[in-house]
């Protein structure tokens, strides 16, 4: 396949994409739709990025991608099957290691309106299958990753991207939303089994409205727990923060002020769950 | 062998043990801090090191640290006002 170019205008980011692996092209065109224009000379992109075959006798035995942001290559190269999740991650990379307007926090985000909640929480929690259900469910996602503050204020601008759900998530989403537009699975990642969801269309056509947080909570999924909801004090709520923001060190006092600002003006809860239908309850009568 | 806490109580032993003696090299350097609202606590942020503290439990701590008098009331702002008039703490960023 020849190189083919398109630009994926995320806002507020824009890439320019060249591959020459067919799955990216197809995948990409499924996960992001609208978001693809195919004539890459309508917009400047913020990042040219490029996601290939390493070389044309590897495309033969055991072939890998390998990709690249504005020249570089921040990772070693990965087998074609993960593709779409080295393009992904990639993503991820390029923007948490260049972007500085933003305090950027490991973070979902969703709202009703424009009133955000935050969740923060490491990998193994639960955070993906929760915004996968959420979006599905009358809320916008505004990001599944990272959440994008505005320094000194609490809102939250989209990076409305696809959901990565992973191994037993996986069969769950896939159960719930029969409808809902799947990339293929990207097997054994360091992850596990890695599949990427689409969000619903009502969260791409809102990906240019900003969103106030109004509560930060942290998820953790347990299988024996219903529903168990404890309220943090704010210095709690701060020291966890700290531990989910990326590009904190970098802005040093604006991202301390930023976040000050941010728990003092929020609810924060620490919430451990097996049962979705009741946080979604407690989310929507006691938190917005 | 020691008992591994749960990692949401981990950072707050942690602080409490490791905060007081290590905290004096940095302010010495330069903070910045805020006081909760709440009172649950003040957080300092060394603008030297990009470090920052979260004093969770510390109003007896940081009286400690500093050998600040026993009869201020025990309220975190109180206290962190008394670091600044000291000289403690060198910059106020609220």
């Amino acid at each position: 396949m020849a190189l083919s170019s398109f630009v994926l205008n995320t806002h507020p980011f824009s890439f320019r994409v060249s591959t020459d692996i067919e799955q990216i092209v197809e995948s990409v065109k499924l996960l992001y739709g609208d978001a693809v224009e195919l004539d890459s000379r309508i917009s400047l992109p913020s990042y040219e990025i490029k996601i290939k075959h390493t070389s044309v006798a590897r495309k033969l035995f055991k072939p890998q991608s390998q990709f690249f942001c504005d020249q570089r290559e921040p990772f070693l190269p990965m087998p074609i099957d993960k593709c779409l999740a080295m393009f992904e991650w990639g993503l991820n990379w390029v923007v948490s290691a260049h972007e500085f307007r933003h305090v950027i926090l490991h973070s979902a985000v969703l709202a009703k309106g424009d009133k955000a909640v935050l969740f923060p929480a490491p990998p193994g929690s639960g955070k993906s299958t929760l915004t996968s259900w959420l979006s599905h469910n009358g809320w916008r996602l505004l990001s599944d990753e990272m959440a994008l503050m505005t320094p000194n204020t609490t809102q939250i601008t989209p990076f409305v991207r696809p959901i990565c759900l992973k191994n037993n998530a996986i069969a769950l989403a896939k159960e719930w939303f029969p409808d809902g537009r799947f990339s293929h699975i990207s097997p054994n990642t360091h992850k596990g089994d890695v599949i990427h969801l689409s969000p619903p269309q009502a969260s791409w056509h809102e990906r240019f409205n900003t969103a106030e947080v109004v509560a930060i909570v942290y998820p953790q999924y347990s299988t024996s727990t219903f529903c168990d909801i404890y309220e943090l004090t704010k210095a709690e709520a701060f020291s966890t923060l700290t531990t989910n923001a990326f590009n904190y060190g970098v802005l040093g006092g604006t991202g301390f002020t930023t976040l000050t600002n941010l728990v003092e003006k929020c609810q924060t809860f620490e919430v451990k769950y097996n049962n979705l239908e009741e946080l979604q309850s407690f989310l929507e009568n006691d938190v917005l | 062998m020691e008992k591994k806490l749960p990692w949401r109580k981990n950072w707050k032993r942690c602080l409490t043990e490791i905060m007081p003696k290590k905290l004096g090299k940095y302010i010495e350097e330069g903070v910045i801090y805020h006081a909760f609202s709440d009172q649950s606590g003040v957080t300092f942020y060394s603008t030297v090191s990009n470090e920052v503290f979260v004093a969770a439990v510390s109003e007896n701590n940081l009286r400690a640290a500093f050998h600040l008098k026993n009869e201020m009331t025990v309220d975190v702002s109180n206290i962190v006002s008394a670091l600044v008039k000291q000289g403690f703490i060198k910059t106020e960023w609220h």
